[in-house]
């Protein structure tokens, strides 16, 4: 055990020693007060100058081209301007490149294959920046049941290390440093997404009205293949009160179930059933988007009597809001459309159905949606989901499955 | 001829009037003087009023006082007098009145006057404030999901009930301080029949936005009968404490309604433009019972949900 540890050890060492020239701080600097407003990790992948690192850390900058630039800091104190080359949002990248190369460049091979489930690995970056530092950690396989799909490493990823390559015991990238779900437990980028991003290796830098619209087409592509997979699959339904609604409408969908019946004193019985993906896109620290939340929740009001349990009803349903956060400056106010709908099941809901518009992202809208049947004097059925960065020909043909997928027993 | 005189208050409220049967009339704090004025500032022999025999126009004269004479707030030693002209002397004002001008005719006694005696029975009143009473515990019953008691809702409900009859006592007072009747059963019961009716309303405004969904218009029409009501009710309110011409009353109960109506629809005009991460869509649901129209179907809701798009798209330019 001792052994093994004392081998872990030397191979971080070397690793550090090996690859610390093509590590880097990346600074995002405020042009206004000249200092650095937020930091981040970065890596270099080639001589030609290009760096790794996350879409979260030089965000402000792809916001506000005019009011930040991006710098890099070396292990030698060295400091240097960046250009903003290609990023992806979805899976948090940014590739970035170095505008003045010095004589001597180092870069991090890039793994072919990701290793053995756990097999040891080690994170490198620069926490609360306060200077390089290796984590070893076990690489424990791509995180289950996930649509962004992330690697599970357990190893503790902090702040200031986003960015940061993940590297195998030859020192080659697999992964890069993105967040940190409590103890021990962190998440990468995986291997795959890296090397679809060194596609744009070569290509020139982006001039700063191209961000939005390259984030645009990011987005668009990635909630027609969401939804796609979403709307192709026949969804699995489950029994809820005396309702049939759809449950797991596919694997990378996380539910979770709850009750009242617990409290002894609760006059009404209340059933819930709440989907969502784990996973936003972030885009800036105020703007999230790419999540798909689904909740059904029935209510037998038992005793009430029907005017005290539609009175609760409607109480229910009121103040529904959106699933991601969104600043004035990012969305429009929502609006919205209600009437009495019926199904294809004979199930009548009052049916509201709210949008609101991206201002900066064309074709890209928040959906939010809330039902509740009509057709019991002391029960019903709420229906839910909002959905996040989505085009209108998904959001329809969403909106029109889930309306039709509930029915009674 | 005879000489008419009216004391005045200081607000030329007519307190007392005089009749002398003769063409002359000394004023004065002389026990002598055919009008006496306890007035300190008024002397012995103050003045004189009388009919000039050739003119058989009024006069005026100062005999010597100490103060003077006003007529219609200027001094003067001697004066042709009009009608309705005021005289102060000391601290004492007089108006003159000429008995040869006709007087305007009698304000027709309006039927209304009669209709609303019905108002005015205490057993009325009472059986309303109970209605209204049992109204409020059965909406609070309504509008919980916890065990309810009465014995726990009673105060708070009769608090309220308390608040609203702040209005009838408002109209009470201020007709009794204008030394009119005070009327307070007939401003309780019409109160109480205001309140009562308002929540009749507003459960059939429910009912229709329910059943029709009705577009913007609706709250046009919202408006126009809740401003109508507000009016009816104040003018009513004004007609019940005070005599007044109809015109004068129109004006008050407009103007009130206006104050009243303004700021709520200003606030709510000026907030829709502020940014909200909550949309706004109305929650009612009502049980299967007042559920009256027909519903659509799938189809047709994604087709409007399509043109909610394009809405949603010009929200951006502005």
């Amino acid at each position: 055990m001792f052994c093994s540890l004392a081998h872990s050890q030397q191979i971080a060492q070397n690793l550090f020693g090996q690859y610390r020239t093509a590590l880097y701080q990346i600074k995002i600097i405020e042009l206004e007060s000249g200092n650095k407003s937020s930091i981040g990790s970065g890596f270099q992948i080639d001589i030609s100058g290009n760096i790794v690192t996350n879409y979260h850390v030089v965000s402000k900058y792809v916001y506000n081209p005019d009011k930040f630039r991006i710098e890099y800091l070396a292990h030698d104190g060295s400091q240097g301007q960046l250009q903003l080359v290609d990023v992806d949002v979805v899976n948090d990248l940014a590739l970035v490149r170095k505008v003045d190369l010095s004589e001597q460049e180092n870069a991090f091979p890039i793994a072919q294959t990701l290793p053995l489930q756990g097999s040891d690995i080690y994170s490198l970056g620069n926490p609360h920046d306060l200077g390089m530092i290796v984590v070893p950690g076990t690489f424990n396989g791509l995180k289950k049941s996930s649509f962004y799909q992330r690697i599970h490493f357990t190893g503790s990823i902090n702040p200031g290390m986003s960015g940061g390559p993940v590297v195998n015991k030859n020192g080659e990238v697999m992964g890069v440093n993105v967040a940190t779900a409590g103890n021990q437990i962190g998440f990468l980028i995986p291997l795959e997404k890296i090397q679809a991003l060194l596609k744009s290796q070569d290509a020139q830098v982006l001039k700063s009205e191209q961000f939005k619209p390259r984030i645009q087409t990011q987005l668009l592509a990635n909630q027609n293949k969401l939804f796609s997979l979403l709307n192709n699959q026949t969804w699995q339904t489950t029994e809820l009160g005396d309702a049939i609604i759809p449950s797991k409408i596919t694997d990378f969908i996380s539910c979770w179930g709850g009750s009242n019946t617990s409290d002894k004193e609760a006059l009404y019985l209340s059933v819930e059933n709440r989907c969502q993906l784990d996973e936003q896109i972030y885009l800036h620290h105020e703007l999230r988007t790419g999540g798909v939340e689904v909740e059904f929740e029935w209510l037998d009001g038992k005793s009430l009597g029907e005017h005290r349990f539609y009175n609760f009803y409607s109480q229910s349903i009121t103040g529904a809001g959106a699933g991601n956060n969104a600043t004035k400056t990012d969305v429009t106010n929502f609006i919205c459309e209600q009437d009495k709908v019926t199904n294809i099941n004979v199930v009548t809901n009052k049916t509201v159905m709210c949008l609101r518009a991206y201002k900066d992202f064309e074709k890209l809208y928040d959906v939010l949606f809330v039902a509740a049947t009509l057709d019991h004097s002391q029960q019903g059925l709420i229906s839910h989901f909002t959905l996040a960065g989505v085009s209108k020909e998904s959001a329809l043909v969403f909106t029109q499955k889930f309306m039709d997928a509930i029915a009674w027993q | 001829m005879a000489i008419v005189l009216e004391l005045l208050s200081r607000k030329n409220i007519p307190l007392k009037h005089y009749k002398f049967e003769q063409d002359y009339v000394c004023v004065g704090r002389d026990f002598n003087n055919d009008l006496r004025l306890d007035d300190p500032y008024v002397c012995p022999s103050h003045m004189l009023v009388a009919i000039d025999p050739e003119t058989g126009k009024l006069m005026v004269n100062d005999c010597q006082s100490t103060n003077g004479i006003k007529v219609n707030n200027k001094f003067v030693r001697q004066a042709t007098l009009n009608s309705h002209d005021i005289i102060k002397i000391g601290r004492t004002r007089l108006r003159i009145i000429d008995t040869k001008v006709p007087l305007a005719e009698a304000i027709p006694l309006s039927e209304l006057e009669d209709n609303l005696s019905w108002l005015n029975q205490s057993f009325l009143a009472i059986c309303l404030s109970f209605f209204c009473l049992s109204f409020l515990l059965l909406s609070k019953h309504l509008g919980s999901v916890q065990e309810f008691s009465l014995i726990k809702s009673l105060p708070s409900e009769l608090g309220q009930l308390a608040v609203f009859c702040l209005w009838p006592l408002t109209f009470a007072i201020l007709a009794k301080v204008v030394k009119k009747e005070s009327h307070i059963v007939s401003q309780f019961s019409l109160t109480l029949l205001v309140i009562l009716l308002v929540n009749g309303l507003i459960l059939l405004q429910k009912i229709a936005i329910f059943n029709i969904n009705p577009g913007t218009w609706f709250t046009w029409i919202e408006l126009v009968i809740f401003a109508t009501l507000v009016a009816s009710f104040i003018w009513l309110s004004l007609f019940i404490a005070f005599h007044q011409t109809n015109h004068r009353r129109n004006i008050i109960a407009c103007s009130i309604t206006f104050m009243i109506l303004a700021p709520i629809y200003a606030l709510g005009f000026l907030n829709t433009d502020e940014f909200s991460p909550r949309p706004h869509y109305n929650p009612l649901l009502l049980p299967p019972t007042y559920n009256i129209t027909s519903a659509s179907q799938t189809d047709k809701f994604i087709v409007h949900a399509n043109s909610l798009f394009t809405q949603v798209d010009k929200l951006k330019v502005k």
